[in-house]
C-alpha cells in the first residue's frame, strides 16, 4: 500500500499541483487579510484571533471546494488522458487499493494546504499583535477544515474517477463552493445535509449577528457534528471506490 | 466559417454541457430566491431586491467559472486524442476556427443567461411580487453577456495555452477576486471580471452614465479583439508539438 | 510442464444490451507457444482480451489462467501476466523512463529490468523524453516494454505492431517469437492480419463476430482452409484435357488452371504428368486465402466484415 502511495506523488512530479494549491490559498489570504484589516479598522475590537478564524472559515467555504476539486480533478484525470486506467487496473494492485492512494495523495495536499493557511494566518495575527494564542481554536480549525476536506474530496474523487468529463467534478466543485459560502441563509435542517456547509459549522468561532455591532464568538467543539462529516466521509469514499471498482473498462 | 461553426456544434453534442449550463443558473436563483423570500422585510424593492439576491453569486462567481468550465471544455476536446493535428490540418484557417470556438462558448453562455432571466421571472412571478417584471433586467442581462464574452476571450487564451482543464479554471478563481477588487477601487472598466459585475448591474442597480455605458461597451469590445488577436496568433504560428 | 494449459476459458459470453460481443467462446491456449488470436476489427477479440485481464467482467462462463480461475486469483495471475491492451496506456507529462519506474513498482520488479526491457525495444535513448513528444510507434514500443517489465510468464498483447514502420514491425515480430525460448513466456497476441499470425504464431484461434470459428495449430488451419494452386501451361486447354482424364478437377480461370485441395504430392505428380506430355509448365503458384476469403470458408457464407 505504501509503495502505491508513493508512486502516486510519483505521477504529480511536474505538474506542479502543490505549487498551485499554494498559490490559490495565497489570493484567497490576501483577501481575506485586506477583509480583516478592512474591518478591524472600522471597529477595533474585531482585532482578534476569532475574526481571522471566522473569516478564513467562511472563504474556505467557497475556496476549499472548488480548490479539492481542482487538486482531485488533476490527479484523476492523468488517467483518463493516458488511458493508463486500464493499464493500472490490469497489474496486480487492486483498484481498490489505486483508490485508496488516490486518495491519501490528494488529502495530504489539501491537508498541507490547510496547514500553510493555519501558519498564513498565524503569521498575520502575530504581526497585527493580536492578544494571546488560542491553540486549541487553532486545532480545531485544523481538524474541522481537514475533516470536510476529506468528504469532499471523497465526493469529487467519485465524480472524477466516474465521469471523464472534468467539467462535471468541476462544476460540481462550484456548487459545493456556492453551499459554502450561502450556507448561513440555509435553515439548519436543510444546511446540515450538505457537506459544504460544515467549514463553518466547524469552525471554532462564529459571528452573532445583533444590533448595533455583531461580534466574533468562540464555537465549542461539535461532536456530533464531526461525527456527521466523518460519517459522510466515509460514505461518499466508500460508494465511489465501489462503483469505480465495477465500472468496466 | 459556417463549416467550422457547425463542426464546432457537432463537437459538444452528447457532451451534456447543456446539463451543466442549466444547472448553474438553477441553483443560483433558488439560493437567491429562498434568501430573499426568509428576508422579505428587509427587501423593499420587489423585483430589484430579487434581482440583487439572484445575480449576486451568480454574476460574481458562478458565470465567470462556468466561462471558464465551458472554454476549457471546447478546448480540451482538442487537446485529447491528438486532435490538435486533426484540426490545424484541415482546410480552415486558425481565424476561423478560434472564432468558431468563442461564438460557440459565446452562445453557451447566452443559453445560461437565458435561463438566468427565464428563471428570475419565474422565480418573481412565484413569489407574487406586486410591481410588473422590470424589463431592464433583460437589458443587463444582455449587457452581462457582452462582458462574458470578453471573459470567454481571455479564458479561451489560457485554455488554449494550458493543456490541463483545471488550471485555466484556478486562475479564472483567482481572477474573480482581483476582479471584485478593481471594481471596489473604481477600476473595473479595465479588467474583463468587474466589467461583469458593472455590465450585470450586479452589485449596484443605478444607471450607468452615458459616458460609463460608452467605455463599458469600448472596453468589452478591445478585450474580445486584443485577446482574440493573441490566441489566433498563437494557434498560427506555434508548432503543433503534441503528438 | 510443457504443453500444459496455460488459458482457457469455458463458455465465455459479454453482452453489451442484448447483442453478444463475445459468444459461447472457449480458448485454449498451451504454455510456452504464441497462441494468435484472429479476426476483423470488431470481432470480439479485445473484450475477450479485456476479460481475460479482469478488466471486464463475463456475462457468462469461466477463465482459468494458469490453472486457477481469475476471480479468485486475480492478483495471482495478474502478478505473473503482462498486456498491452488497445492504444498504450502512459502518463503524457512523464517521460518514458518514469512511465516504466512506475510500472515497476507496481509488479515490484527488480531495477535492472527497466534498462532490459526498455534496450528489448531500442528506447534507451529516448527514456529521457516526455512520452507526449514520442511517436505513435515509440508510444507502442513503450506500452511492449512495459508489458515486458517484469519478464512475465504470460504476455497478452492486443495488435503489437500497430503504429509501427515496416522495420519496426519486423523487428517487433521478431521479438515476439523469441520470447517463450528467452525467457519461457506464453505470448498470446491479437491482430487483424493472417500474415501477421502466420509468421509468429505455432497455433492460432479465430473469432468473427463473437464466435470462436477455428482453433487449433496454424498447420491444421492450412489444412481446414481451402488452399488453391493455380498452374500456368503454355497450352492450358491440352493440359485440362489429360489433368481431367487423370482424374483431377482443374477449373481454367483467366489464363490459369485452378485446383482445390491439393496435396504436395499430387501437386508434383500433375507437374510431372504435364511434363511428361511435352506441355511446358511456367508457373506454379500456391495462391494463399486472404483473410476475407479465409472467413468466407470458415463462416460459409458471404457478407462483409
Amino acid at each position: 500500500m505504501s509503495s502505491t502511495i508513493a508512486l502516486e506523488y510519483y505521477k504529480i512530479r511536474r505538474k506542479n499541483i502543490g505549487l498551485m494549491l499554494i498559490l490559490f490559498l495565497l489570493v484567497e489570504m490576501t483577501w481575506a487579510f485586506m477583509a480583516i484589516s478592512m474591518s478591524i479598522a472600522r471597529n477595533p475590537d474585531h482585532a482578534a484571533w476569532e475574526a481571522v478564524l471566522f473569516n478564513i472559515s467562511y472563504m474556505n467555504g467557497l475556496f476549499m471546494p472548488i480548490v479539492s476539486a481542482i487538486v482531485v480533478s488533476r490527479i484523476c484525470d492523468m488517467e483518463h488522458k493516458g488511458a493508463t486506467w486500464k493499464m493500472l487496473a490490469a497489474t496486480n494492485v487492486s483498484r481498490t487499493q489505486l483508490y485508496a492512494a488516490k486518495y491519501v495523495c490528494a488529502n495530504s495536499l489539501l491537508l498541507i494546504g490547510i496547514l500553510a493557511q493555519t501558519a498564513l494566518m498565524i503569521g498575520f495575527g502575530w504581526l497585527q499583535k493580536f492578544p494571546g494564542m488560542p491553540f486549541g481554536q487553532f486545532m480545531q480549525f485544523v481538524a474541522g477544515t481537514a475533516a470536510v476536506t476529506l468528504a469532499v474530496a471523497a465526493l469529487q474523487q467519485w465524480v472524477s474517477m466516474s465521469v471523464k468529463n472534468q467539467a462535471f467534478a468541476l462544476c460540481l466543485g462550484m456548487i459545493g463552493g456556492f453551499f459554502g459560502l450561502t450556507a448561513g441563509l440555509f435553515p439548519a435542517s436543510a444546511r446540515h445535509l450538505l457537506i459544504w456547509s460544515y467549514y463553518l459549522d466547524l469552525s471554532p468561532t462564529i459571528y452573532v449577528y445583533s444590533e448595533p455591532v455583531g461580534a466574533y464568538a468562540a464555537q465549542p467543539f461539535a461532536f456530533g457534528k464531526m461525527t456527521a462529516v466523518l460519517m459522510m466521509a466515509a460514505l461518499s469514499y466508500i460508494a465511489g471506490n465501489i462503483h469505480v471498482n465495477r465500472k468496466e473498462i | 466559417m459556417m463549416r467550422s461553426i457547425s463542426a464546432e456544434w457537432l463537437k459538444m453534442r452528447r457532451s451534456k454541457m447543456t446539463l451543466i449550463l442549466a444547472a448553474l443558473p438553477v441553483v443560483s436563483v433558488l439560493i437567491g430566491s429562498a434568501n430573499y423570500y426568509l428576508n422579505q422585510e428587509a427587501l423593499q424593492n420587489d423585483w430589484l431586491s430579487l434581482w440583487t439576491q439572484v445575480s449576486l453569486f451568480y454574476g460574481e462567481f458562478f458565470l465567470p467559472i462556468l466561462i471558464a468550465i465551458c472554454c476549457a471544455y471546447a478546448c480540451r476536446l482538442e487537446h485529447m486524442n491528438q486532435n490538435w493535428k486533426m484540426i490545424m490540418a484541415a482546410p480552415i484557417s486558425a481565424a476561423h476556427l478560434y472564432l468558431a470556438k468563442l461564438l460557440i462558448t459565446g452562445m453557451m453562455i447566452l443559453f445560461a443567461q437565458a435561463m438566468f432571466l427565464g428563471l428570475y421571472w419565474l422565480a418573481g412571478t412565484l413569489l407574487f411580487l406586486p410591481s410588473p417584471f422590470p424589463v431592464k433586467t433583460a437589458g443587463w442581462v444582455m449587457r452581462g453577456w457582452a462582458a462574458s464574452l470578453s471573459i470567454i476571450a481571455l479564458q479561451l487564451e489560457l485554455s488554449l495555452r494550458f493543456r490541463s482543464f483545471a488550471v485555466p479554471i484556478g486562475i479564472n478563481l483567482c481572477a474573480v477576486f482581483i476582479g471584485l477588487g478593481m471594481y471596489i477601487n473604481k477600476l473595473g472598466l479595465f479588467f474583463p471580471f468587474s466589467l461583469l459585475t458593472i455590465g450585470m448591474s450586479v452589485l449596484s442597480q443605478d444607471k450607468l452614465a452615458a459616458m460609463e455605458n460608452l467605455l463599458f461597451w469600448l472596453m468589452s469590445i478591445a478585450f474580445v479583439v486584443i485577446f482574440a488577436s493573441i490566441s489566433i496568433c498563437r494557434l498560427k504560428n506555434n508548432d503543433i508539438v503534441q503528438a | 510442464m510443457s504443453g500444459s494449459i496455460m488459458i482457457q476459458t469455458d463458455n465465455l459470453t459479454k453482452k453489451f444490451g442484448a447483442a453478444a460481443s463475445v459468444d459461447r467462446v472457449a480458448l485454449q491456449v498451451r504454455e510456452g507457444e504464441i497462441y494468435g488470436f484472429l479476426g476483423p476489427n470488431g470481432a470480439g477479440k479485445t473484450t475477450t482480451l479485456k476479460m481475460l485481464l479482469g478488466l471486464i467482467k463475463p456475462t457468462e462462463g469461466t477463465i482459468r489462467i494458469f490453472g486457477k480461475r481469475l476471480e479468485e486469483h486475480r492478483a495471482y495471475i495478474l502478478q505473473r501476466t503482462g498486456s498491452l491492451i488497445e492504444s498504450p496506456s502512459y502518463y503524457g507529462h512523464l517521460t518514458g523512463l518514469e512511465n516504466m519506474r512506475i510500472m515497476q513498482r507496481l509488479k515490484n520488479a527488480p531495477d535492472r529490468n527497466i534498462d532490459e526491457a526498455l534496450h528489448i525495444v531500442r528506447l534507451e535513448q529516448h527514456k529521457h523524453k516526455k512520452v507526449d513528444q514520442y511517436s505513435l510507434g515509440m508510444k507502442q514500443r513503450l506500452g511492449i516494454a512495459m508489458a515486458l517489465l517484469s519478464f512475465p510468464k504470460l504476455l497478452i498483447l492486443d495488435e503489437p505492431t500497430n503504429g509501427l514502420d515496416p522495420a519496426g514491425i519486423g523487428e517487433i515480430r521478431e521479438l515476439i517469437k523469441s520470447l517463450p525460448a528467452r525467457y519461457g513466456m506464453t505470448v498470446m497476441l491479437s491482430s487483424h492480419l493472417l500474415s501477421e499470425i502466420e509468421q509468429i504464431a505455432d497455433s492460432a484461434g479465430i473469432i468473427h463476430k463473437g464466435r470462436l470459428l477455428f482453433q487449433g495449430s496454424l498447420e491444421s488451419l492450412w489444412q481446414k482452409s481451402k488452399t488453391t494452386i493455380q498452374l500456368k501451361t503454355e497450352d492450358n486447354d491440352a493440359a485440362e484435357r489429360l489433368l481431367l482424364m487423370k482424374g483431377y478437377k482443374p477449373i481454367q480461370k483467366g489464363h490459369r488452371l485452378q485446383f482445390e485441395h491439393l496435396s504436395d504430392a499430387e501437386t508434383a505428380e500433375i507437374n510431372r504428368l504435364l511434363v511428361s506430355h511435352h506441355i511446358p509448365v511456367t508457373r506454379i503458384e500456391e495462391r494463399k486465402k486472404s483473410l476475407e476469403e479465409m472467413f468466407l470458408a470458415l463462416t460459409g457464407k458471404g457478407g462483409s466484415l
